[in-house]
């Protein structure tokens, strides 16, 4: 399974990066390729390519606040939620993605 | 010089201390920052960590906080850590109390601040690691919680 994501919260400092951490460590444990992008204050570091996105099997966003190119993900079967989440169910939230992928796979 | 040296100013790092609320070990951080001239208006920024305080919750599970406040009190980016010795009250993810309280002191414009705010977004990262959080948990000497974030 193969994820992309975006992590912005609202003073873009501590929440995005440690929701990152915590995402990209459940992906590994669960056997996922994750690539997530965070957007701070200091601007958006590990961004997607619309490869990247096309690729992909889901995207999970982990954001408080309106971020640059949602369009982006029009596209794609995705799952918002708030940064606290991901940094309190990260292990939850890849087993939700991948229920998610399957039901859509099955439809 | 690593982000955890860069980051981490050994005059805003508390062990073991005694506060006995949220207010009191955020005054203690805010003052320890001050120390290190990292802060120049102790009161202003309690009074912008308080902002985001209102904002939501900053207990990120695990009896670890990360309050933090973007200001023009700060004078340039930092990180202060407080290891308490009995847990206090605090709004948190799993409602758990908090015995370790990382406060980050973010200034309130960014340019010429583009260095340091990006080793606080590394140090932050960490933060996400459940074996730095277990390590810092443990630490009883100020070379230790440095120690747990390497």
């Amino acid at each position: 399974m193969k994820i992309v994501g975006v992590c912005a919260c609202t003073v873009g400092i501590a929440h995005t990066y440690i929701a990152q951490e915590k995402l990209e460590k459940a992906a590994e444990k669960a056997g996922y390729d994750i690539h997530l992008e965070t957007q701070g204050t200091i601007g958006t570091q590990n961004e997607l390519t619309p490869e990247d996105i096309a690729d992909a099997d889901i995207a999970i966003l982990a954001i408080d606040v309106k971020i640059k190119g949602m369009d982006r993900f029009d596209k794609i079967t995705k799952m918002t939620v708030p940064t606290d989440i991901a940094i309190k169910s990260p292990n939850k939230l890849m087993e939700k993605a991948a229920q998610v992928i399957k039901q859509r796979q099955n439809a | 010089m690593t982000v955890v040296e860069e980051a981490l100013d050994p005059k805003a790092i508390v062990v073991n201390s005694s506060a006995s609320s949220k207010d009191e070990v955020l005054k203690e951080l805010i003052h320890q920052l001050a120390l290190a001239g990292k802060v120049s208006d102790e009161a202003g920024f309690l009074k912008d960590v308080y902002v985001r305080e209102s904002e939501g919750v900053t207990g990120i599970g695990n009896g670890v906080s990360i309050p933090h406040g973007r200001s023009v009190s700060v004078a340039e980016p930092a990180v202060a850590i407080a290891t308490l010795t009995t847990p206090v009250e605090w709004e948190s993810l799993d409602d758990e109390k908090i015995s370790i309280v990382i406060l980050f002191a973010v200034t309130d414009s960014t340019e010429g601040a583009q260095d340091h705010l990006k080793m606080l977004s590394e140090f932050a990262k960490k933060l996400g690691d459940d074996d730095v959080l277990d390590s810092l948990k443990t630490a009883q000497s100020v070379n230790e919680v440095i120690a747990a974030f390497e």
